[in-house]
């Protein structure tokens, strides 16, 4: 099944592996996403945005080990769009028939950022690029220490290990600045 | 490693759910007596808040390249005329 295939392809080289099951799924699963935007009298760019993050939701969800896939990929991705789609126009919501499989498809209830998180990610992403690179390699891209020591120049896994801590030491205290600068730390 | 350091990946143990009960609780009542250790603890909560959604700009950001690639590439023509259609 598609979802295995993505996760073993995911361990051994994550971009090029996600790109190459990224264009597959465009070409089984945008038409059918397509075809029901035109019919929601929506227009294509509308479809587009709404298969992208359809996509983003549905890898997200396969990585969660605990998921599993009980109709296609296409036919999920579509229940996701649908949902999406009642989401954003909740007016269509009885235009919509939704099957038993996709009545039971959940969205992550925090999918778009808030803005304090959006703030945060700007500021992040200008003054620590490098460490939040080497953080997402670490939680994310499910690597070795051994690999995300030769990818990013540190001779020994132990040293990559200090380093990351010293990059959630870093962005963290980047967190701490911008919540005094803004008063709304609220904890 | 540093004693700052090592509070960084005592706290990650921490908020990954990944201390022994026995020292999750004493982790807590540190929180509760040291307002410093409270607030470093939740700014690298927020840490792995923002790295989520950076994860999934990333995310957005390769399906986006994917789909230039399908609507600009000569070799995905007969695939962009077929969505086309639909919204004629």
């Amino acid at each position: 099944m598609e979802c295995i295939q993505l996760k073993e392809g995911i361990s051994v080289q994550p971009e090029a592996a996600r790109e190459k099951v990224f264009e597959a799924l465009y070409r089984k699963a945008f038409p059918g996403v397509a075809r029901f935007v035109s019919k929601m009298n929506g227009t294509l760019e509308d479809s587009s945005d709404i298969f992208q993050d359809a996509l983003v939701i549905y890898y997200e969800k396969t990585q969660d080990e605990s998921f599993v896939l009980e109709t296609s990929a296409e036919a999920y991705i579509l229940g996701i769009a649908k949902h999406l789609w009642i989401r954003k126009f909740t007016r269509d919501r009885m235009r919509i028939s939704l099957d038993i499989t996709e009545i039971n498809i959940t969205l992550p209830n925090d999918y778009d950022p808030t803005v304090n998180i959006n703030r945060l990610l700007k500021f992040i992403e200008q003054s620590g690029r490098k460490c939040m690179e080497l953080l997402h390699t670490f939680y994310y891209e499910k690597v070795s220490m051994k690999e995300i020591a030769g990818r990013f120049g540190f001779v020994t896994e132990r040293s990559a290990t200090v380093q990351k801590f010293k990059c959630l030491e870093k962005v963290r205290d980047k967190i701490k600045e911008k919540s005094i600068a803004y008063e709304d730390f609220i904890e | 490693m540093r004693t700052s350091l090592n509070d960084i990946a005592l706290a990650e143990k921490y908020l990954l759910g990944k201390l022994e009960p026995e020292d999750a609780l004493v982790f807590e009542a540190k929180l509760l007596t040291n307002p410093v250790l409270r607030w470093n603890v939740a700014a690298q909560k927020e840490v792995y808040s923002v790295l989520k959604f950076y994860h999934r700009k990333k995310l957005k950001k390769e399906v986006q390249a994917v789909h230039q690639n399908i609507f600009n590439d000569a070799r995905h023509q007969d695939f962009k005329q077929e969505i086309i259609q639909l919204f004629k």
